[in-house]
Parts: structure tokens; C-alpha cells; sequence
């Protein structure tokens, strides 16, 4: 109750009668009986399910890997290397950049082995993550609907392509609120290096049409984490904090003239700000951390690197932030495929399974969610020719993982066919992904809901989805 | 129920003594509960329906479902399926799996809903106005009367009016969003009492920042921005479109023309031959609203994905802006709530069908990934500024042309001393040269590249006195091109240039290039082939090897016989490169040397007597004449020189996106559940959706209606086969929700089944149809409104008030609110004295953190932030960067621009915090607030300067003890920059590029940056931002 009246004390008087306006009342009120119905009303319902993650942890390999690279094993593929693609695969299918062109399937350019106990199914491009074989479900029967990556990605993030929708974090944070006093609930990472990278929109983690409170808050690895954390050159903290006090004590002031309940909300952001000021730049200081711990991760600080940004997500995840979303670009591989996966594996295999052990190690894998994958996967076929040709875009069948949080370790969920085209067991939509992530945080993805422009908008839209329950704890 | 109708119902049963119930309104209470609960099974789509069941009209809930089973049996509560089912404790309606029960309070207003007969009404949005709006809305009284008539009924008590100053306030935001200035207020309490707002009124109304406020609204309707959206999020230009809206507001342009030519302003256009040039210019460059949508050219897309999704942006946008109607719902099926089918969906987005858009998403390759980008078709604007350079432009040609004429009948007149000099020399002997550049470029045409002329004593000009220095570590290029000056070949003629090869960097290869007949296929290359342009493997004249390279450190020419690179006899040259691979290069004077004192058919035509001359001879004489004499030619270089200066001109017009239609419309199929890839459904005709009833066509004999069509739908009344109303409806509910902050409907973008009921129905009708009235005279509805007495009224609650009505819904007060992401800047810059009110033109760049756009690509982009006065631009000109939103305009709710918003949400975050404490424009402007009140007279006391900084900012006096927190922190910062005074250079010292950093009256920076510190607190308040 008191964490659900902070959140109210933060949210804008206006949003927030906008908010009991959309009509959320009625099924709150009746399952918080005695509660004001003024409070009831401008949350969502309540977790009704009994959570096993507290927080995800969103590991976006932007640009859409290949899962013929990663966890999807086709020796068929193989033997076909070179050969035309049988027609009976593409005919009428969405193609991406091979449109038109002539199209031949391309064998894996990875070993795969066995690994763990389990005995996972995983390449050789991923040393690291393979020793993690034990902790991981790996789904390799993952689609989506949208074939190029910005669409792709607001696909992946918002379950639609429907501008101005809010994002999975937002959606999380809506219904869960903070844990944190000092930091915003839902917080991305983007990191430097890597090749050519495909642009990526602040969009992806809009809240969209609910309260800007929401959105995920870019941290950034170099420069100022923040935007205007730093005080203005010449202030210094005790300066600062003058000025804070000062202006809290005139806008109390003015709150006595006015009853204008708005401005204890912005004193009380006034003053969260000047501790976020403090709060933020330690937390993103991670020189603090053992040299083990940077060395499992292959961080520097202020690298700015995937490695880094790991190791960031832990430390925020330690503070409390529900949703932390790490975006590494450059896995677009559209030829190079070997060449390029060397360096996209190379930045993030390390700090991805040290991430998994780290966590481990704290006691905290078991209530965080841990999510690895891109926007979508990568043909079967080639693109491009040369020693060293690339796949395009793919959408009907691709990897991903997801960790800790209530999920089992050492499962592999589902499969393409021989040739790795089309996922066709135990087939997980985006929106099935979503329910399950919801599903683990205790939240019921069908009352996961907000009325706007006339429709109870949900983050698993419109259609049916489904909890993958096969890979839960 | 929804929560609107509980406070609405609550309060009236609150209100009334008795405590009866009030009779059931089907539109108030019924609709929302079906609509939300039952319609997703029982409603519009067909598709959907559950049990063969509807519940939308009467017709369909009471009709027979089986013999003697009907849904609803009005009057009988017992006999109505309906009921049976939804109180059914084993197998409720709603059904469990919907997650969604009826509440207690919605099943009892069912309950007496069917018992008291089960009415229908059709819903608000879709009926006419009733007959006491079009009967009273000329009463000048009304609008307050039918506001008071509901408090009595709730027992609401009404604020009193304002105080002046507050209202001052009030209408400088509301109206020009902005303060008013220290003089304003003064002006406006010297006023006697009851001229005050009408005088205030009509001067903001009057004022060029009305349309800037307006347009800050709009251009979140029509989600106006500076990028594409999509993918790269290059820029696009369509600027202008902003700077019209503006002006349009501004002007006063009818609503329902403003209508028009943004959906169709082509169409008005080419349907109204007498619409004067400006008007015409600026119809088109309203249509640019239809170009508003986000746009991609990223590799691999297909062209019919985006066709369908750039179709459904514009159904979802228009049909929100005019409508209030969310169309773009049927996209995959019926709509759920609304009257709107899969069918109507597609039909609406076929008006749009014939716009012309698609050049980049065919050739997404060729040449997009730059920033701006191109958007084809873009139209050039010939601004009011370039229009009055234009004019007189135009004005000194015609006499320069006078004068060449002049001159050139005067050299037709001294023909026999011209051929006594042409004899002359030609009995001298000699060859000609013709400059083609030297010191200074002055051919005309276009250029690119650097042609800066340079003087070095090291290296003194081999000719004239300057030449130009080109430089690289690669490829490089400079050229100019479709010159004024031309040089025709003749047949042994030869270009030549001079040449320095820098000994300590010497190039690989360097290449001379001509143009003619537009063609650049003509090449000489010295060096080796490094140079790729044109590079044939073997000689050819569009890549001819001319050998070595000269000797580095010192003057050489160049020589080409023209022939060898195919130019032959009669060609004009009307374009020259230089090229080079590497290395620094000087080139000088560059020239066409031709053999003979005159072209060899002057010779032959002189030699022969007068009398056996041919016409041709005279021709080739009287034209050589001209052109050689000194008077002619003189006349002409005027003449060049003005027609460069209006090439200049007219190549530098900005260009902006508009509306070209397609002679051929694209066909549109209604796509099954939205599938693109499904091209089995039917063809559609444009039409608007079929429950309100068929567009009439301007010319029936058109096969189709057109979006000009749709416009003139959209603002034509009822009675002549529009829906003038209901789009009166949606416009005069979001000026009101713009003054008042809630809208008479609330709902403002949303009129449909699942929005909310409107407040005050009378009153949304009575000022719809007044508007209509009016012309559709946007000021006008403005005063109207604001003129009232509800206007006036103290945002501080009496009573009971705030508890009966939190949310404002019956106006029994004002309302308080924060202001707009653009006018939170507006507020500071001018507090500042910063604000530079300049108005259009391209978008502005004001400092933002670095790194913002460090995910974008195609291109990789660098932020060139403003240095001049255009950073201290109004917010609405701020560059808008729909994935990378500047910083400060995000933190205060400013939208992305990627879809229509009707409302911002205002919400009051830590990262707004940040902004006002660290923001550097915020602290430029606290240092401009101090420099204004250290800069007066300096025998005044340090409370007088804070009260006066107060005043700047607050329009007010500070009380006693707002005066002393003042005082407090000014005596701290003065100790604390004293303590530390190389802090308080820092802070002085800080100032974005432009701003002065020099302390005012020459006070030590301790003492300034103390007074900063002060003036941050009092651009930090709440109240400096609040609309009270």
C-alpha cells in the first residue's frame, strides 16, 4: 500500500485523475475493499499470482543474431551448404533484403557441442554462455511478425507496431511499481563498440501513452550517466543543497496560499533529484568493484562496453530497479557472418555468463529474470557472396534464452524444422514471451491492462497468448 | 461504471435532499457500462459477436433470440435474459475469463435501467446539436448561466474572479504563452477595473505569439516533426508547414478553410484558378500535413508493408484530429465499441491513395542515408523575405537587359571602325585567351567544393593575384557548373590551367574535366589512376592520360587540346573540375586559348567586300562584334552578375514536403485482419464510414470523391450533408480543455463509445454550432470563452468544492496546471531577458547534452548546436528530433510527434527537476535574471533588486517572508562564493557560446554568481511555471 502512495505522490495530479478516469475503477474497487477508491483506481490490479522474479534483466542483441550461429543446431542445413533453398520454404514468405534475389541455403558456420549436465546444445561462438548450459532455457522456436529492425523492435518491446504504446518495462513498473527510493524503475543501457550499428530509437523504451514517470531513464556508461545529474560548473553540492532548501521553503510557502496539493509532489521531486545526484554517479563508479569481479566480466570502467554495462545491470538490480535493458548493437549480419560474429561474441559471451554466475553467486538469479535475444533471427539462406557471406532477416523461427527468475535451467523449449526456416514445435510468439515474462513477475498479462483511445490495452495486445509453463520452475 | 459517471452520479445523489436516485440516462450511465463490459462480445463487430447476440440498439437487445427469450424485455427484469445471466452467480455475464465483473453500482443502474423501459439513445457524437444551441447561442449570458444552473443543482459553490494579476498571468499563458512582461502588468492595473481583460484580451489576441501558442497544440495533433521517425530518423524539411500553421492562427484564417488546405490544398489549388500566387504557395504548403507521417527507406522494406502502414497512420491521425474518432481501430476488424467497419477503414484511407510519396520506399538505396534527407516530392518556398529580394532583383534586371540592349545597338553602330580594328589585328596576328576563372569565381551557375581565392608571399599567384589550394587525403572535387559564362570551342582550341604541386605533399593524380551538352564525359587525367571518376581501362576522351604529372614546387600549365577529350567544333563549355587524389594543389587562372586573332568564319567574313557579303556573314559578324565589345560586354557581366544573384536566391529557397497527387490513385483492398501479404479482399472506393451516410462530391461526374471532398465534409453543417458539427464539436472542446485544462467532453481524443461522456452537452453544442456560425472564426471562439465569468474565476476551491469535484469537471473553479515543455522554456529565457522572439524559419538548435544522438545512424549524426541569438528561440522552433526528443521538452511531457496526442500528460518527474536545477539554458537564464536586476540603478537595496527579480519572474511582490528565504540564500551564496571565489568565476564563466559572460557594473564575480545562485531558486519555484 505505501509503495503504491509514493507512486501516487510522484504521479502528476492531472495524469492522475486522467488515470481514474480511463475507467480503471471499477475492478479495483472491488478487490481492495476499503481502500479509497481514489488510490484503488489510479494503479492497476494488484499481482494476483505469487511472483518468483522481482526484476528482469533484458539483454538485447540488437540487429537480430542468428540462431543458426547460437542454439539452433541443423547438420541438415549443413549438407545442403550452397544448394538452392527448396522453393517450398520461402514461396509467399516476408523477405527482407534477399527480395528477388536467387536464394541458397548456407550451413551453420559453428560447431556445436554438448554442454552441462543437461547437456545443451550450444556453438562454439559461445564458450561462456556454454557453461552456463545448466542455468538457461533455451527457446528455439521464438516469432515475431515484423522483418525489418525498427518495427522489430517496438514489436519486441511493445507487442505492437501501433505508435506511442508503452514498453515492457513501463508496463512492469505500471503494474509493480519501484523498489527504489533513488533511482527510476525502469533503466536502459546502451553499449559502445561493435560495428556499424543499426540505429536504435529512444521509442523502445517509451511509456507510451502511460505517465512519463514511466519510461525507461538512459544511463550512460560514459559522460554524464544521467542528462543534467551534474550540477552547473561552480556549484558545488552544499551549494546545491542550498538552493534545494531554499526553494522547498518558498514553494511550501506558496503551498500555504494556494492548497495546491502539486507542490508537495514537486518539492518532493526536487528533492529526489539532489539525491540522485549523489546516488546516481555511485552506483555507475564501478572501479569499487573487486578487481575479480571486473576481470569475470571483462569490464574497465568507463569503457562504456557491454562488459561494463553487465556489470551495471547487477548493481542496479542490487538498487532495486525493475527493468534494466541492455541493448548491444551490431549483430545485423547481413554478410561477414563469421568475421562479425567473432566480435559480436567477443563483447558479449564473457559478460553475459558472468553476468548469470555473478547473480548466481549473490543469491539473486532466483528472483531476477534474465532475457537474452534480438529483435528477430537470421535466414537460412545466404546473402552475399565471398568466403564469407551473411544471412538476412528472419522472423519465423529463432533463439532465445531466458535465466533465473522461476524459469528451469537446462531445458531446450521447442524447434524449427531441419533447415531451421519455420519454428514449428512448441511455437513462442513475442506475445507468449511477454506473458510468461509477466506470468514470473506475478502479474496476469489479460488484467495487465489500461483503457486508451477506446481499447483495454494490454502489453500481449489483442489476440491469445500463452504462459509457456514447459520451462517454468 | 466508469469513474467519471460514478463521480457525476455520486455527486448528484449527493446533492439531491430527497436521496432518489436520478432517472437513468442511457448515454450518461448505460452506454459506458455496455460499451466497456458487454460490446467486446455483444457489440459493432460482427465477427466477434457471441450468442448472435448485439446489444447497440433497441432493436437488436429486445429482439426475439428464441421463442419467448429475448435479451432485454423492457420494463420486466425477469424476463430479460441479460439480467438472468448477469446475475447468475455460476455462470455470470460478463464471463469470468474476461477478468472484468460488473461492479455492485453497475449492476443496480442496469437493474433500473431495464425496469424503467430499457431506453436507447444513439450516442452523443453522432446526433445533431439540439435545438436550444442553435436557439440561444447568440445569448452572451449563456455559457455562465448553464455553468451556475449545475453548481446549484450539486451545490457546488463558485470561486470568485481572480485577482488581476493572476488573471494577467492567466491569459498571457493561455493566450501567448509567455509572462507578461513587468510592463504589461503595470499597463494593465493602470486600466480602470472593467476595461482590463477586454483590453487584454484584444491586445494578445492581436499579438504574433497567439498562433505560436495555438501551434503548440496543433502540431501535437498532426504530430509535427523534423525527422522521418522511422530507422534512421534523418531529417526531413517541412519547416514552412509549422511557420503556416502559425501564421494561419495569427491571421485568423477560418477554421474550415485551414481545413481544407492541409488535407487538400493541391486540390483547392488546381480547382481555383483565381487563387492569388501567395494564397496558392500557401495551400500547398498546408498540404504538408498529409506528409507528416513517419517515414522509413531502411534496407529491405517492403514497399506494400509500408504502404499499409503509412495508410493507417493517416486514418488514425485525421480521423483523431477532425473526428475525435479512433478509426484506425477497424484496421483488423469491425471496430469493438464503434459504428466503424473493416470496410469503412479501408475506404477512409483510400482519399489518401493518390498521394505521391513512394519514391523512397522503391529506391530505399539510392542516395537516402543523409541528414536532412529527401522526401520526394518536396516544393521550393519562396519566403516573404525572399519575396521582397526577388522583387528587387527583378527591378534591376529589366534595366541591366535595357542597358546590354543599349549597348549592344551602339556597337551596331560604330560597325565600320570595329572592322577598321578587327583588320588590324588580324594583320597583327596572335591567338585569344578566354579566362575561364582567376582570382575570383564569377561565371554564374552552381558551385561545390571550397573556392576560396588565397594570397601567400611564399607562393606568389603564377597569374592575378590569388588561386585556390585544395587539399586532401583522398579523392577530391571542386567544381562549378551550367555557368552564365560559356565558352564555344573551336576547332584547334586548348584548355589550359596552372598548376603547384606541393614538394612536401604532393597528389597521386590530378584531372581536368569539362562539361557541355551536359555531359562531364570529358577527362584529362596527369599522374597515375588513382582518380576513379570516369576510369576506363583504356584511354578514352572520358578518361584520357595526359602522362606524368608536372615537376612539384613550382608553376606549371596544363594544356588540353580540347579535341582529345571530345569536345569538338560549336560546343559550349559550361562547366569545369578539378580534381586531385591526395596531396595539397594550388590552381590558378584557367583558360580556353583559341588559335587566330578572331574564329576562323570572322576572318573569312571580313576578307570578303561588304557588298559580297552573305546573310550568314553578317550574322557571324555582328555577333562577334558584340561580343567583343567592351561596352556589350560590360553590360553583360551586370547582367550575369544579377542573374546569379537571383540563381543564388532562388537555389537557397528552403523546400518543404506538400501534397502531389497521383493521376492514377493506388488501389486499396480491404486487407483481412490487416494482413498485408493478403491481397484477396475487395477493392475500395474512397468513402467516409458508412453510418454517416456518403461524402457528396463536388463534381459528380468524378468517379470518386477526393480528399477535398472529405474536407469540405468535414466543415459543411448537417443540414447541406456534412458534419460540421461534430467536427465544431471536437475543435471548440480542445480550445476549451486549452483554458480551462479539462474539456467540456474529457475524453478530447476520443468522442467514440469507449470515451467519456461530455460534462456539459448543451454547452459543447451551443459553442459548436456558434463557431460554425461565426465562420468558423477561431479568435472569435477564443474571446468568447474567455470573456466569460467561469474564465475568471480563482483557481482556489471554496467549500466543499475540491472534495465534490476533484477533477474539475463542473468548472465551479479554474483550474491550475504547469505549462507547456515549450513555454517552461519560453518562461525562463524571457525571465532572463534571453528570449530572442524572431519568428520561423528553420528550427532551432539550442545546447543539449552530448551524445544524444549517438545511437542514430545512416547517417552517424553530430548535433551543431545554435551559437547565434536563434539558441534563445521560442520552444515551439526547436528542433524536433521525433526519436531523440531534446532533453528538456522530454522531461516536461513535450510528445515524441510520432502519433497524434490530443492531451499531454504533465507529470512532475525528478529528471524535470534536473532539467530546471542544471540545465544550462536555466542557468543562462538565472545569470540573465541577475544581470537584468544588477544592471539599474545602484543605490538600491539588495531587497529591492530581489523583489524585482521576483517581480520579472512572478508578475508579483514577494511577501515578507518569501523576501527574508530570498535574502537568506543570497547572504549564503555570497559566503560561499567567498570562500571559494574561483567557483564563482566558474560559474560566471559558463556561459553558452553567445552569451556575454561580462558581470554587470563591474561587480566582482563573487558577488554576481551569488545573485545567479538566488535568481536559480526563483526559476526553480512552481509557481514560476504554474497557469493559476
Amino acid at each position: 500500500m505505501s509503495e503504491i502512495l509514493a507512486e501516487l505522490d510522484a504521479m502528476s495530479r492531472r495524469r492522475f485523475l486522467g488515470s481514474l478516469s480511463m475507467g480503471l475503477g471499477a475492478a479495483s474497487l472491488s478487490q481492495w475493499p476499503g481502500a479509497l477508491p481514489a488510490v484503488a483506481a489510479a494503479g492497476p490490479a494488484p499481482p494476483l499470482l505469487l511472483p518468483k522474479a522481482k526484476r528482469v534483466i533484458f539483454l538485447c542483441m540488437a540487429g537480430g543474431p542468428s540462431h543458426l550461429e547460437t542454439f539452433d543446431h541443423k547438420p541438415r542445413l549443413v549438407e545442403l551448404d550452397g544448394q538452392p533453398m527448396p522453393e517450398s520454404y520461402t514461396r509467399g514468405m516476408p523477405i527482407a533484403q534477399l527480395q528477388g534475389k536467387e536464394l541458397r541455403c548456407l550451413g551453420s558456420r559453428a560447431t556445436f557441442r554438448q554442454h552441462g549436465e543437461s547437456g545443451q546444445s550450444i556453438s562454439d561462438y559461445l564458450p561462456h554462455i556454454a557453461t552456463c548450459a545448466d542455468d538457461i532455457a533455451i527457446v528455439n522456436s521464438m516469432v515475431t511478425e515484423q522483418i525489418n529492425h525498427d518495427p522489430a523492435h517496438t514489436f519486441m518491446n511493445t507487442g505492437t507496431i501501433v505508435p506511442d504504446r508503452p514498453s515492457m518495462g513501463s508496463w512492469v513498473n505500471y503494474g509493480l511499481g519501484s523498489l527504489s527510493e533513488n533511482l527510476p524503475g525502469f533503466v536502459v543501457l546502451t553499449s559502445v563498440g561493435g560495428r556499424n550499428p543499426q540505429p536504435i530509437a529512444a521509442r523502445q523504451w517509451s511509456s507510451g501513452f502511460l505517465p512519463s514517470k514511466l519510461s525507461g531513464v538512459e544511463f550512460h556508461g560514459q559522460g554524464d550517466p544521467v542528462h543534467y545529474v551534474a550540477n552547473p560548473p561552480g556549484i558545488t553540492t552544499d551549494c546545491q543543497s542550498n538552493l534545494v532548501d531554499a526553494v522547498a521553503e518558498l514553494n511550501r510557502l506558496r503551498a500555504e496560499t494556494t492548497r495546491d496539493p502539486e507542490i508537495d509532489s514537486r518539492i518532493a521531486q526536487h528533492e529526489l533529484a539532489f539525491r540522485m545526484q549523489a546516488s546516481i554517479p555511485e552506483l555507475m563508479d564501478i572501479s569499487e568493484e573487486s578487481p575479480e569481479t571486473l576481470e569475470m566480466y571483462g569490464a574497465v570502467p568507463g569503457d562504456g562496453s557491454f562488459a561494463s554495462n553487465c556489470l551495471l545491470a547487477r548493481r542496479l538490480a542490487e538498487r532495486g530497479v525493475r527493468f534494466i535493458h541492455l541493448y548491444h548493437r551490431g549483430w545485423d549480419h547481413h554478410g561477414g557472418l563469421k568475421q562479425y560474429m567473432d566480435v559480436c561474441c567477443d563483447k558479449c559471451d564473457q559478460p553475459t555468463a558472468a553476468l548469470l554466475k555473478d547473480l548466481k553467486r549473490r543469491g539473486m538469479l532466483e528472483d531476477t529474470l534474465v532475457v537474452w535475444g534480438g529483435e528477430f533471427g537470421r535466414t537460412p539462406m545466404s546473402q552475399g557472396g565471398g568466403s564469407d557471406p551473411g544471412r538476412d532477416h528472419h522472423i519465423k523461427g529463432f533463439s532465445m534464452f531466458l535465466a533465473g527468475g522461476g524459469v528451469l535451467g537446462g531445458v531446450t523449449h521447442g524447434a524449427t524444422d531441419e533447415l531451421g526456416y519455420d519454428a514449428v514445435q512448441d511455437v513462442v510468439h513475442v506475445r507468449d514471451l511477454h506473458a510468461t515474462m509477466l506470468h514470473l513477475l506475478g502479474l496476469d498479462h489479460q488484467r495487465l491492462s489500461v483503457p486508451h483511445q477506446g481499447l483495454d490495452v494490454r502489453l500481449t495486445g489483442v489476440e491469445s497468448a500463452r504462459i509457456v509453463r514447459e520451462i517454468l520452475t | 461504471m466508469s469513474f467519471s459517471t460514478f463521480i457525476l452520479a455520486s455527486l448528484l445523489l449527493t446533492a439531491l435532499p430527497s436521496g432518489d436516485p436520478l432517472p437513468v440516462d442511457f448515454t450518461r450511465d448505460v452506454r459506458p457500462i455496455l460499451s466497456s463490459k458487454c460490446f467486446a462480445c455483444h457489440g459493432p463487430d460482427a465477427e466477434a459477436r457471441e450468442a448472435d447476440l448485439s446489444l447497440i440498439d433497441f432493436a437488436s437487445a429486445t429482439r426475439e433470440l428464441a421463442p419467448g427469450v429475448a435479451a432485454i424485455v423492457p420494463g420486466d427484469l425477469d424476463a430479460s435474459e441479460a439480467w438472468l445471466r448477469i446475475i447468475d452467480d455460476a455462470d455470470p455475464m460478463p464471463p469470468r475469463r474476461a477478468h472484468d465483473p460488473l461492479s455492485d453500482d453497475e449492476v443496480a443502474t442496469i437493474r433500473r435501467w431495464i425496469e424503467s423501459g430499457a431506453s436507447y439513445r444513439p450516442h452523443w457524437a453522432y446526433v445533431e446539436p439540439t435545438e436550444i444551441a442553435r436557439v440561444s447561442s447568440n445569448d452572451a449570458g449563456v455559457v455562465d448561466r448553464l455553468l451556475d444552473d449545475r453548481h446549484a443543482s450539486l451545490g457546488l459553490l463558485g470561486s470568485d474572479a481572480a485577482d488581476p494579476v493572476t488573471l494577467l498571468r492567466r491569459l498571457s499563458f493561455d493566450l501567448a504563452g509567455l509572462p507578461p512582461s513587468p510592463a504589461d502588468v503595470d499597463a494593465c492595473l493602470a486600466l480602470p477595473p472593467d476595461e482590463r481583460l477586454p483590453r487584454t484580451v484584444d491586445r494578445l489576441l492581436a499579438s504574433p505569439h497567439f498562433g505560436e501558442r495555438l501551434a503548440v497544440r496543433w502540431l501535437d495533433l498532426v504530430r509535427y516533426a523534423d525527422t522521418v521517425g522511422y530507422h534512421g530518423d534523418q531529417e526531413h524539411r517541412v519547416w514552412p508547414y509549422r511557420d503556416w500553421v502559425i501564421r494561419a492562427f495569427n491571421a485568423g484564417m477560418p477554421f474550415d478553410r485551414f481545413t481544407r488546405w492541409q488535407l487538400a490544398g493541391d486540390l483547392v489549388v488546381d480547382g481555383d484558378p483565381d487563387l492569388p500566387e501567395g494564397d496558392r504557395q500557401d495551400a500547398l504548403v498546408a498540404s504538408g500535413y498529409n506528409r507528416l507521417v513517419q517515414t522509413s527507406h531502411e534496407g529491405g522494406l517492403q514497399l506494400k508493408e509500408y504502404r499499409a502502414i503509412y495508410m493507417a497512420d493517416r486514418v488514425r491521425n485525421t480521423s483523431e484530429v477532425w473526428m475525435a474518432a479512433t478509426v484506425g481501430c477497424a484496421q483488423c476488424h469491425d471496430h469493438k465499441y464503434d459504428p466503424y467497419t473493416h470496410v469503412d477503414y479501408h475506404a477512409f484511407g483510400a482519399f489518401f491513395a493518390d498521394i505521391d510519396d513512394e519514391a523512397h520506399l522503391r529506391n530505399p538505396y539510392d542516395g537516402y542515408n543523409t541528414s536532412p534527407t529527401r522526401r520526394e516530392p518536396e516544393m521550393q518556398v519562396t519566403t516573404p523575405d525572399a519575396r521582397r529580394r526577388l522583387e528587387d532583383i527583378a527591378q534591376r534586371r529589366a534595366t541591366a537587359q535595357r542597358r546590354l540592349q543599349a549597348a549592344e545597338t551602339a556597337a551596331d553602330e560604330t560597325s565600320p571602325a570595329w572592322e577598321r580594328m578587327m583588320e588590324a589585328r588580324i594583320a597583327a596576328g596572335g591567338d585569344r585567351t578566354q579566362t575561364w576563372v582567376d582570382d575570383v569565381l564569377d561565371t554564374g551557375g552552381t558551385e561545390r567544393g571550397d573556392w576560396t581565392f588565397h594570397t601567400d608571399p611564399a607562393i606568389p599567384a603564377r597569374h592575378g593575384t590569388a588561386y585556390r589550394v585544395q587539399r586532401s587525403d583522398g579523392l577530391v572535387q571542386h567544381y562549378t557548373v551550367d555557368t552564365d559564362r560559356r565558352i564555344r570551342v573551336e576547332p584547334d582550341s586548348v584548355l589550359e590551367a596552372w598548376i603547384h604541386l606541393d614538394p612536401t605533399d604532393p597528389p597521386a593524380a590530378v584531372m581536368l574535366q569539362a562539361h557541355a551538352d551536359g555531359s562531364w564525359e570529358h577527362r584529362a587525367r596527369w599522374g597515375d589512376d588513382s582518380i576513379s571518376y570516369g576510369r576506363t581501362a583504356d584511354d578514352s576522351p572520358a578518361y584520357r592520360r595526359m602522362g606524368d604529372l608536372p615537376p612539384t614546387g613550382g608553376w606549371h600549365r596544363l594544356e588540353v587540346p580540347l579535341a582529345e577529350i571530345g569536345l569538338t567544333e560549336g560546343v559550349d563549355i559550361d562547366g569545369i573540375a578539378f580534381t586531385q587524389f591526395g596531396g595539397t594543389v594550388r590552381w590558378d587562372a584557367t583558360s580556353v586559348r583559341q588559335p587566330g586573332p578572331a574564329p576562323p568564319e570572322v576572318v573569312e567574313a571580313l576578307r570578303r567586300p561588304r557588298g559580297d557579303r552573305s546573310a550568314e556573314d553578317e550574322r557571324v559578324l555582328a555577333a562577334h562584334r558584340r561580343s567583343s565589345d567592351p561596352a556589350v560586354d560590360a553590360a553583360a557581366a551586370a547582367l550575369a552578375t544579377i542573374e546569379a544573384e537571383r540563381e543564388h536566391v532562388v537555389s537557397t529557397l528552403p523546400t518543404t514536403l506538400y501534397t502531389r497527387r497521383l493521376e492514377t490513385p493506388r488501389e486499396v483492398r480491404v486487407l483481412p485482419r490487416g494482413d498485408w501479404l493478403d491481397e484477396s479482399g475487395p477493392m475500395v472506393a474512397p468513402a467516409v464510414p458508412a453510418f454517416l451516410g456518403e461524402v457528396p462530391r463536388r463534381d459528380p461526374g468524378n468517379p470518386r470523391a477526393d480528399r477535398l471532398d472529405l474536407a469540405d465534409w468535414l466543415v459543411t453543417p448537417a443540414s447541406e450533408g456534412g458534419v460540421g458539427e461534430m467536427t465544431a464539436r471536437v475543435f471548440v472542446n480542445r480550445i476549451w480543455a486549452m483554458l480551462f485544462g479539462e474539456g467540456l467532453c474529457p475524453s478530447e481524443e476520443d468522442f467514440g463509445g469507449q470515451g467519456r461522456p461530455p460534462t456539459h452537452a448543451a454547452l459543447l453544442d451551443l459553442l459548436a454550432v456558434d463557431f460554425i456560425e461565426s465562420g468558423w472564426d477561431v479568435k472569435a471562439l477564443v474571446r468568447r470563452i474567455v470573456l466569460t465569468d467561469a474564465y475568471a474565476r480563482s483557481s482556489v476551491p471554496v467549500g466543499d468544492t475540491a472534495a465534490l469535484d476533484p477533477a474539475n469537471l463542473h468548472y465551479a473553479r479554474q483550474t491550475r496546471h504547469r505549462v507547456d515543455a515549450e513555454f517552461v522554456r519560453d518562461i525562463a529565457l524571457s525571465a532572463g531577458g534571453l528570449l530572442d522572439t524572431d519568428r520561423g524559419g528553420p528550427s532551432v538548435k539550442p545546447p543539449q547534452p552530448a551524445g544524444l544522438y549517438r545511437h542514430l545512424n545512416f547517417p552517424m549524426r553530430r548535433y551543431e548546436p545554435d551559437t547565434d541569438d536563434a539558441q534563445w528561440r521560442r520552444g515551439v522552433y526547436v528542433h524536433w528530433q521525433r526519436q531523440f526528443l531534446h532533453p528538456m521538452l522530454k522531461a516536461f511531457d513535450a510528445p515524441s510527434r510520432e502519433a497524434c496526442v490530443a492531451t499531454r500528460s504533465v507529470s512532475n518527474t525528478p529528471l524535470a527537476a534536473l532539467v530546471l536545477m542544471n540545465d544550462p539554458v536555466f542557468v543562462a537564464a538565472a545569470r540573465g535574471l541577475a544581470r537584468r536586476v544588477l544592471a539599474d540603478d545602484s543605490t538600491a537595496s539588495d531587497r529591492d533588486r530581489l523583489a524585482h527579480a521576483w517581480f520579472i519572474a512572478l508578475s508579483r511582490r514577494p511577501s515578507e517572508s518569501e523576501l527574508m528565504v530570498l535574502e537568506r540564500l543570497l547572504q549564503k551564496s555570497r559566503r560561499d562564493f567567498g570562500d571559494m571565489p574561483e567557483n564563482a568565476i566558474t560559474l560566471v564563466d559558463a556561459a553558452p557560446r553567445g552569451e556575454s559572460t561580462a558581470s554587470p557594473h563591474g561587480r566582482p564575480p563573487t558577488e554576481f554568481a551569488a545573485w545567479i545562485q538566488t535568481c536559480r531558486a526563483i526559476l526553480n519555484l512552481h509557481e514560476t511555471y504554474t497557469r493559476e
